[in-house]
């Protein structure tokens, strides 16, 4: 969760928008990172230094200190995670073929020892979950962000989000479970 | 590995742990595992990019200051000593950029507005001034000097009381001397004003045959002026000998004004500028 003092110090300093920017980025760059990584984007750490640079503009018309600029940071992610999408859909696949980035290979020894500590596997596993699914997780689960600022960044309603990590969680234990039966 | 999560860990297995009761599946120990790992992906955070840096906060008192406010949190409890971010800060914070570079960039973008529309209004000013120098010389620069000088000229009789005619201030600056002023008045005003060289008389010998049938009745006038084409510098022009306005076998002082009668031929205008002829001889 948030620091308390840090909030509070913020708080004080509200007229010095570079404190609070500095606050932000230590407190948030992690989990917008994270959360950019958990929906696929590409090149997740150029999109987290753009969520913060769109950041900085508000920070004067910005309330609630640390708390609201969480909220509007991962509004901000959020957009550009569905920006990414549709310029992704828009665009053909064209690249040639290069061994490296084909991810229809199997992961080796080594990949899955320290690839799965870092993460990656789980990435896998969510990118079989639907959309919806996919996006209640990685706001509530690597953001832990609040159910109310949930519903607000997807446009739903509070019920809705419950409703929707609930399946969302069911769906991620059947995968995991096939997954450690597999592997 | 629980020791490695120690501050952070704990707090992440508490969010997780929420989580799991909210949604009914609280004893659920693989999802909790994958959620964890889920979670995991957030600790990692980006090193701030140079532009990102920039906004940061630079000046070191800042970065104590901020320090300080963290520190007591990590004597009461465990949650506020989160390792990355704090390091983060430390990398930050000797960068000497200073964090006002929106504020500059609204200012030059303001500049540079003013400064196009300076320009502009530059661009508009010497093309009227252009264009107003195109119309005024249409014979070169003497013929900008003499249609200045002409413009002058007129401006002035108009404020004497008595050169006063009403065609002046209707005509145009440039068509106006050559109408008003006959061949002795030119090299008047021209000299006067801005040559005093025989180069106005260019302009001057076409007007001058014009006024030769009206003058007849003030002969006088024209006969000082006959010695004045004659100068060795108006050798060139050929007007001289179309100008006689008596005839070489006629002596003007043995002509008789009152046995002269009209000549029934049309008078141009020039008569009005008459008045001031008379003031030079």
């Amino acid at each position: 969760m948030l620091d308390p003092l840090a909030d509070e110090y913020v708080q004080a300093d509200q007229d010095d928008p570079a404190l609070l920017f500095t606050a932000a980025y230590n407190n948030f760059a992690g989990p917008v990172f994270g959360y950019l990584r958990a929906r696929g984007v590409d090149d997740p750490e150029a999109v987290t230094q753009d969520v913060f640079l769109a950041l900085y503009p508000k920070l004067d018309s910005l309330r609630g200190g640390l708390q609201g600029a969480k909220t509007l940071l991962f509004t901000i992610a959020h957009a550009r995670m569905v920006d990414h999408y549709r310029k992704r859909e828009r665009t053909p696949d064209s690249t040639p073929y290069e061994v490296d980035l084909d991810a229809r290979r199997s992961p080796s020894a080594e990949d899955q020892a320290f690839g799965r500590v870092a993460g990656l596997g789980v990435t896998e596993i969510m990118d079989d979950l639907p959309d919806d699914y996919r996006e209640v997780l990685a706001l509530r689960v690597v953001a832990d962000v609040s159910v109310e600022d949930t519903a607000a960044i997807m446009g739903k309603s509070q019920g809705s989000v419950k409703q929707l990590q609930r399946r969302a969680l069911g769906a991620l234990k059947k995968r995991a479970l096939l997954r450690n039966g597999t592997s | 590995m629980s020791e490695q999560f120690t501050p952070r860990g704990r707090r992440d297995q508490q969010a997780i742990d929420h989580l799991l009761a909210d949604s009914g599946l609280s004893g659920d120990a693989a999802l909790r595992t994958e959620l964890l790992e889920l979670r995991s992906l957030a600790g990692t955070a980006p090193l701030p990019s140079d532009a990102v840096r920039a906004l940061m906060v630079s000046s070191p008192a800042a970065t104590e200051r901020l320090a300080v406010t963290e520190q007591p949190s990590t004597a009461e409890g465990p949650s506020a000593s989160s390792g990355a971010p704090t390091a983060v800060l430390a990398t930050v914070a000797p960068e000497p950029q200073p964090g006002s570079a929106p504020v500059d960039e609204l200012a030059a973008r303001r500049r540079k507005k003013r400064r196009a529309a300076i320009a502009g209004l530059a661009v508009a000013v010497s093309m009227a001034g252009g264009a107003t120098a195109a119309v005024a010389s249409e014979g070169g620069l003497p013929g900008a000097f003499q249609h200045l000088g002409a413009a002058i000229g007129s401006v002035v009789s108009q404020l004497n009381p008595g050169s006063g005619s009403a065609p002046q201030p209707d005509a145009p600056a440039g068509t106006t001397p050559e109408q008003q002023v006959p061949a002795p008045d030119v090299p008047q005003q021209g000299p006067a004003t801005v040559q005093p060289q025989p180069a106005p008389a260019a302009p001057v010998s076409p007007v001058a045959p014009e006024p030769q049938p009206q003058p007849g009745g003030e002969p006088s006038q024209r006969t000082p002026n006959a010695p004045s084409h004659q100068e060795p510098g108006n050798g060139v022009i050929p007007t001289p000998p179309v100008l006689p306005v008596t005839p070489p076998e006629i002596d003007p002082s043995t002509i008789d004004p009152s046995k002269l009668g009209p000549s029934g031929v049309p008078v141009p205008v020039p008569s009005q500028l008459v008045p001031s002829l008379p003031s030079r001889p």
